[in-house]
């Protein structure tokens, strides 16, 4: 799905007749279960709402979708130009998004004590053609004037000062992620915090691991479980791919990805990994995280790559 | 805005009570009033002081009911009136409906109790009554019961049982067994989309 079609979504939303409704929402993912609390808001004056969504949808077309380079599939990095996509059912947030959508259902009408992680703007179109658009940003809304370093006056009539003390709230023009029918577009990466993904990732880390050793390309395989264990980074394995497995499934492929790799071989071609390091550059080729440059045969990473682009500097 | 709708919808649900109180107050004091002048055998001047001080409970009763009658009643105009006002309602479809014949029976005994049971002339009486009145708001409001509402049903307003399918984000979710407050026969014409304000996930009013 394309920039423009993005594009054309939110303005869609703009200009067409939606009914629009604001939800705060409270994370606590220490608790077991469905972690989101969500509390419904109503506004004094119907209009607020509609003229704020308006101005949000305006200003995420010209200042965030605008500027990217393209939208592409979330595969854990974002790029700052780009805008990442998944699908609400992919098994990375799909439990976590069916919490989300069920405590919006079922939204509370008394505030929800404690500080807020965010609110969701959620938008149904009035005609059956349009599409249902959601923004969420990630942030408390609720500001606290009072506190101990200040106290706040506000101008009354008469030029006179009065003391003030109500909490403020404040709705941002930009948002941190989209959601459109089955689709969250993210123009950033906060939506991995609030849908846990730490957590999920690791337990993809730990098939993804499986699924490498299931090759039986290795020499010591207890050893090789024990590094790629290790290894930091669980999103990385968000981009092993099945070409590169069935490589490694090959005598042919063994040999040429240890040899591109500086590996040493046993017998039938088994991989020996013997230090932290190799198995750390194996997982990162694996998972299309290193590139061989053609002009040196030197091994890049694809963050040098990307920080290296000329275009990018000033 | 929740709570403070549901309280005045809670209260104007006793309209006929507090109307039948206000009555039996009229009443005392015009009682009151005529003991007053009739036991006056010596002729003395009877002052302001004295009839204020014979009528102040009863007077002090209608004057709060009355001023929170019109509170609530304007309030809950006023809300409605704003919601009406909005260019575009959520929306949601009636899956199914039935008349809400139920809840005038639990009105009824919520409202002819506490009218038999206390005499509003008294103090102790009316202390009595509070306790079990705060006690009755605060359990209807947490708990979201919502009886017949005289005054919306002297606007035109029924009290339907619905099933209503509602949409949120990305998709839809029915709302068993919900209130829905509404000037039309909603039981005619099934599925049905309708336009509607909540103050409540079960209670909505149709505009």
């Amino acid at each position: 799905m394309s920039k423009e079609y993005l594009k054309s979504l939110v303005q869609t939303a703009k200009e067409q007749d939606y009914t629009w409704s604001l939800y705060f929402f409270k994370i606590s993912h220490q608790k077991k279960g469905n972690p989101y609390y969500v509390y419904k808001i109503k506004f004094k004056n119907v209009t607020y709402l509609p003229q704020y969504a308006k101005s949000l949808c305006d200003f995420v077309s010209k200042y965030q979708i605008d500027p990217l380079e393209n939208v592409h599939d979330y595969d854990g990095m974002n790029s700052k130009t780009s805008c990442d996509k998944i699908k609400v059912n992919n098994e990375l947030i799909s439990e976590q998004w069916n919490y989300f959508f069920t405590s919006v259902t079922n939204a509370a009408r008394e505030e929800v004590k404690g500080n807020y992680q965010g609110y969701i703007l959620d938008g149904q179109p009035v005609h059956e053609e349009d599409k249902p658009i959601t923004f969420v940003k990630i942030g408390n809304p609720i500001i606290k004037i009072e506190n101990n370093k200040s106290v706040v006056f506000r101008h009354v009539e008469n030029v006179e000062l009065e003391q003030f003390s109500d909490d403020l709230c404040r709705l941002y023009l930009s948002t941190d992620f989209l959601v459109i029918e089955d689709t969250l577009y993210s123009f950033n990466l906060a939506f991995e915090g609030i849908f846990e993904m730490e957590k999920t990732m690791r337990r993809l880390k730990d098939i993804a691991i499986d699924k490498i050793i299931e090759t039986n390309a290795f020499y010591e395989v207890e050893k090789v479980t024990s590094f790629m264990k290790s290894y930091t980074s669980p999103k990385t394995f968000l981009t092993l791919k099945q070409q590169r497995l069935d490589k490694l499934n090959t005598l042919e492929g063994r040999s040429e990805i240890a040899n591109r790799l500086q590996l040493s071989t046993k017998d039938s071609a088994e991989i020996i990994i013997d230090t932290q390091e190799k198995a750390n550059q194996l997982i990162k080729y694996l998972c299309y995280k290193i590139f061989q440059d053609k002009e040196t045969d030197n091994l890049i990473e694809v963050n040098s790559v990307l920080n290296d682009n000329v275009l990018r500097r000033k | 805005m929740g709570i403070w709708f549901k309280w005045n919808m809670f209260f104007t649900s006793f309209l006929p009570l507090w109307v039948s109180i206000i009555i039996s107050d009229l009443w005392n004091i015009v009682v009151k009033l005529n003991a007053l002048y009739t036991s006056n055998t010596e002729k003395k001047v009877i002052t302001v002081k004295t009839v204020l001080c014979t009528i102040s409970i009863e007077s002090l009763m209608i004057l709060i009911l009355l001023i929170c009658s019109i509170i609530s009643i304007h309030a809950i105009n006023d809300i409605i009136k704003t919601q009406r006002s909005a260019e575009f309602h959520e929306r949601g479809i009636i899956k199914r409906a039935k008349r809400g014949n139920k809840l005038t029976a639990e009105f009824l005994l919520a409202y002819i109790l506490p009218m038999i049971a206390f005499d509003y002339s008294d103090i102790k009486s009316i202390l009595l009554f509070l306790i079990y009145f705060v006690v009755l708001t605060f359990l209807c409001i947490r708990n979201n019961n919502v009886y017949t509402n005289i005054y919306l049903e002297f606007m035109g307003y029924r009290m339907y049982e619905c099933d209503i399918e509602c949409s949120t984000m990305n998709g839809s979710h029915i709302y068993t067994d919900s209130l829905v407050i509404s000037k039309n026969n909603l039981t005619q014409t099934i599925p049905q989309e309708i336009g509607y304000f909540d103050f409540d996930n079960y209670i909505y009013i149709e505009i």
